[in-house]
């Protein structure tokens, strides 16, 4: 999976590409857990290029949350596609993770 | 009716991904509605992932789906040898508790409850087996 990353704000804002799901989770957890130490713990994960999300990809936006809010920092998700929105919905996810429609609407 | 298609896949994570996505190429070209397809590719996600990391014995090992795939009706049945184990009789994680509470794990399977008309297990000859079918919505404009 590729992942891309570049300055945002004051922090950062990480963009996987393609399917986010038990094959491509570690790799993407490692990338994110990097990017939110680097980032002092502000970040937003951009899911527009992300076609689909499984329960695995959903593990690894937890610990994203739970990484940011230990550190009292700041998680955002932005553009999330249709399926990717159904998977947040029936798990209760868009209660708990800070959502925003694009990335321009995203402050960091 | 649309014909009942068998693939065998070894119980190993890439291998998941190759056969989903043939069923959904198929799917397509079958006419199935994008909706049904898009959630009979995430509940046979879950569930092979499922027996995969807790259910089948070695990498070897062989998992086997059968599916059917019509315009507005899918159906598929899991078979692994792996030890019984019925993952209907897990709990359903608390979607309501906050963030600090959250624990990872048993979102897959509530997906595939959730989002399946029909899902029946049975330990059958040594084999689990799990079977999951779903409709399509009517579209209240063809009524």
């Amino acid at each position: 999976m590729q992942i891309v990353e570049e300055p945002f704000g004051s922090g950062i804002v990480v963009r996987p590409i393609g399917r986010l799901d038990s094959t491509t989770a570690p790799a993407a957890e490692q990338a994110i857990r990097e990017a939110m130490t680097r980032s002092g713990h502000r970040l937003l994960l951009d899911m527009g290029d992300l076609d689909y999300v499984s329960s695995a990809g959903l593990r690894v936006v937890l610990a994203a949350a739970k990484q940011s809010n230990a550190a009292s920092g700041r998680f955002l998700v932005c553009d999330l596609k249709p399926q990717v929105r159904q998977v947040f919905e029936l798990s209760g996810f868009t209660r708990i993770i800070s959502i925003v429609a694009t990335r321009a609407e995203a402050e960091l | 009716m649309g014909a009942e298609r068998t693939a065998r896949i070894r119980a190993a994570g890439e291998e998941i991904r190759s056969l989903l996505d043939g069923i959904e190429a198929e799917g397509r070209a079958a006419g199935v509605a994008e909706a049904l397809l898009s959630d009979l590719r995430l509940c046979l996600d879950e569930l092979l992932v499922n027996v995969v990391n807790h259910g089948a014995p070695a990498p070897e090992a062989e998992i086997t789906v059968h599916y059917r795939l019509e315009p507005d009706a899918v159906a598929a049945e899991i078979v692994d040898a792996g030890p019984a184990f019925d993952p209907l009789s897990l709990p359903d994680p608390d979607v309501d508790a906050p963030l600090d509470a959250r624990v990872p794990g048993g979102l897959g399977i509530y997906f595939v409850r959730r989002l399946m008309d029909e899902v029946v297990y049975e330990r059958r000859d040594a084999f689990n087996r799990l079977r999951l079918a779903k409709r399509a919505v009517a579209d209240p404009a063809t009524i």
